[in-house]
């Protein structure tokens, strides 16, 4: 591992420990959420070629308004709660699909774009 | 190289954890809601969809007879996703921690959005200097200490946009153009459209303002009409399946006002009620000691105009616009008071940076010099905005000020053994901001009169339940003033032979009737 990722390790388990001394498990699992939104965000705005700290930045806001944009869908059939976790795998299966794209052919349809 | 990437992520984690720490002060001794007015309208929109478990687009059952009813025929104010966020958050840490700690995250959205577009433009150290600054500015923290604004987050987008602005608009004028900045910054948009829409002006202003500035400077268009069409294109296909929540919009029709030149000598324009006077006082809001450094560092740039200046400016100018729309009859610039430290905090600290480059010294001693300032810099931010938006923070609604362990207990009580179609009139609670909390922790139909009551009104007999609470003026008085012995005795003679369904901590409720 590099020295960003450990840094970014690092930097996420402190803030879910910082969290979690505030207010106690309710802390832990509102730091779980931001760090699992905000890290596939983060996967996908630096596979599309974005600098990693706007990626990171940008992460938490966008990922908890894609969550809340589909869940506000999803829980009207489902739930909130449920519509949540349905919302959540979708984020990370969106990640893991990103993440696993070559990464050649997104340059290409950016450069067809920038045509 | 690689050491500063792993430097700059180490300040954004650093950053963001004193930013928590900070921010959720006012709920990390007491974890009872807190907030002036509109704190419970936008709390209750999230709880009302947690408590359900389910998403509403109409507003519930505790804004009947409201007037909030009006503001968009009955339906959600705004687009539901910022209050969606917060009632996920409250199922993931509980009723009151999980909405706040949604709340200030996103309300601290300034500081690390700063950090990305100051680092952008004039590098790591100018943006880690201003980001610990923002993380006291004041104004934002009233907004969000008073009312948890969504327009706060929303404004915390800005430097995001602007970021995507600057550099798609420099790479194109370099014949490089970056497209995929264009298409975030329409992404950027349409967050701001979802959080609250207000800040759309600010960003759409100095994006335009900074575009006719290039284009004067550099004497070319700094764009592509494909890409901007896209961008748009993109704003429409996420906003499309949300504009059926938009039932009509609050305009105020547009005419030039020309008693209101006069206004455009004054800084801050023409005030707005709404806020106490100290809210328009710059020393009052900042402190003394940013108004002569970014004096200092408004002039530097003027004199440099290089690109990342005029973005600076832009936003300058954007602002001062927006301070003196009441030229044209709008009245709405009280709100956007909060950016004016987003953009003159880095301008301050950019300038004070720079003045040691003003000097002929050896490379050595410039850097010392340069690290001396950012040192008393540090040292007078700490003194003049970390203490007192400490204070701020830390005694936020203490006491009776805000809702207390027996009034939650009395409103929980109301939630979990009444019908959702009964009504309650409530008499006794101390101040207007926490009558409305105790209708929205109960959410139901709960009427009450602006100011105390005294005595016992025919309109309270057309409810079906009566609450009193003489709670607050125990716990702060030892014992009831004369006024609230008379309505304890009306209560006593018109409630005689009405049932006692609850009693306790000083407060009652009777079934009507």
């Amino acid at each position: 591992m590099d020295n960003d990722k450990i840094v970014i390790v690092i930097g996420g388990t402190s803030v879910i420990a910082l969290l979690g001394v505030l207010f106690g498990l309710s802390g832990i699992l509102a730091g779980i959420v931001l760090c699992i939104s905000t890290a596939c965000a983060k996967i996908i705005f630096v596979k599309f070629g974005f600098e990693e700290d706007f990626s990171i930045i940008n992460g938490f806001p966008i990922a908890i308004l894609f969550i809340s944009s589909l869940s506000f869908g999803l829980g009207l059939l489902f739930g909130l709660r449920n519509a949540f976790y349905i919302s959540l795998v979708i984020l990370i299966t969106i990640t893991a699909i990103v993440k696993f794209i070559p990464a050649t052919k997104l340059k290409k349809h950016s450069k067809k774009l920038e045509a | 190289m690689k050491s500063n990437k792993a430097l700059e992520l180490g300040l954004i984690f650093l950053l963001l954890g004193i930013s928590i720490y900070f921010w959720t002060l006012p709920f990390q001794k007491n974890q009872l809601p807190f907030g002036d007015v509109d704190s419970s309208t936008h709390f209750t929109v999230a709880d009302s969809m947690s408590q359900l478990d389910k998403p509403i687009i109409f507003l519930p059952a505790q804004f009947n007879n409201t007037y909030y009813l009006k503001t968009n025929n009955g339906k959600l104010w705004y687009l539901p996703q910022y209050h969606t966020g917060a009632a996920i958050f409250q199922l993931i840490s509980g009723r009151f921690v999980g909405a706040y700690l949604f709340f200030a995250l996103m309300s601290t959205l300034i500081v690390l959005s700063s950090f990305v577009l100051i680092k952008e433009l004039f590098g790591l150290w100018s943006a880690a200097i201003s980001s610990f600054w923002l993380i006291f500015s004041t104004r934002d923290i009233l907004w969000y200490v008073l009312g948890v604004y969504p327009q706060v987050a929303s404004f915390g987008i800005v430097p995001l946009f602007l970021f995507c602005t600057y550099r798609y608009l420099t790479s194109f004028l370099k014949n490089e153009p970056k497209p995929a900045y264009a298409f975030a910054g329409g992404l950027l948009i349409t967050m701001q459209f979802f959080v609250h829409p207000q800040a759309i002006l600010i960003s759409a202003l100095t994006s335009v303002i900074f575009s006719i500035a290039l284009l004067i400077k550099h004497k070319k268009i700094p764009f592509n009409i494909k890409h901007a069409a896209l961008s748009a294109g993109i704003i429409l296909i996420l906003v499309l399946p949300f504009l059926s929540f938009l039932t009509t919009v609050e305009a105020e029709a547009a005419s030039l006002k020309l008693s209101e030149i006069p206004s455009l000598l004054k800084w801050y324009g023409t005030p707005v009620s709404g806020m106490p006077e100290g809210y328009y006082s710059f020393s009052g809001m900042h402190g003394p000691i940013l108004l002569p450094i970014a004096i200092i560092g408004i002039i530097l740039m003027i004199l440099r105009r290089k690109d990342e200046d005029l973005l600076m400016l832009s936003w300058l100018f954007a602002f001062y616009i927006i301070m003196h729309m009441s030229l044209i009859g709008w009245s709405r610039s009280l709100r956007f008071m909060e950016v004016e430290a987003h953009i003159l905090i880095p301008i301050a600290v950019v300038g004070i940076l720079r003045l040691p480059g003003m000097v002929k010294m050896p490379n050595e001693i410039k850097y010392l010099v340069r690290l001396g300032l950012a040192i008393c810099l540090i040292l007078l931010v700490l003194y003049f905005a970390a203490r007192p938006t400490y204070n701020i923070l830390n005694n936020a609604f203490e006491g009776t000020t805000r809702i207390t362990s027996a009034q939650l207990k009395v409103t929980e009580w109301v939630k979990d053994s009444t019908k959702i179609q009964d009504t309650f009139y409530l008499f006794g609670t101390s101040i207007y901001s926490k009558k409305k909390w105790m209708r929205v922790l109960s959410l139901r139909q709960t009427d009450f009169k602006n100011d105390n009551e005294f005595s016992v009104g025919p309109e309270a007999l057309n409810h079906t339940y009566a609450i009193f609470d003489y709670s607050d003026w125990i716990a702060t008085y030892g014992g009831l003033p004369p006024q609230l012995v008379s309505l304890q005795n009306d209560e006593l003679i018109k409630f005689n032979n009405s049932e006692v369904v609850y009693s306790k901590e000083n407060i009652r409720v009777y079934k009507v009737g």
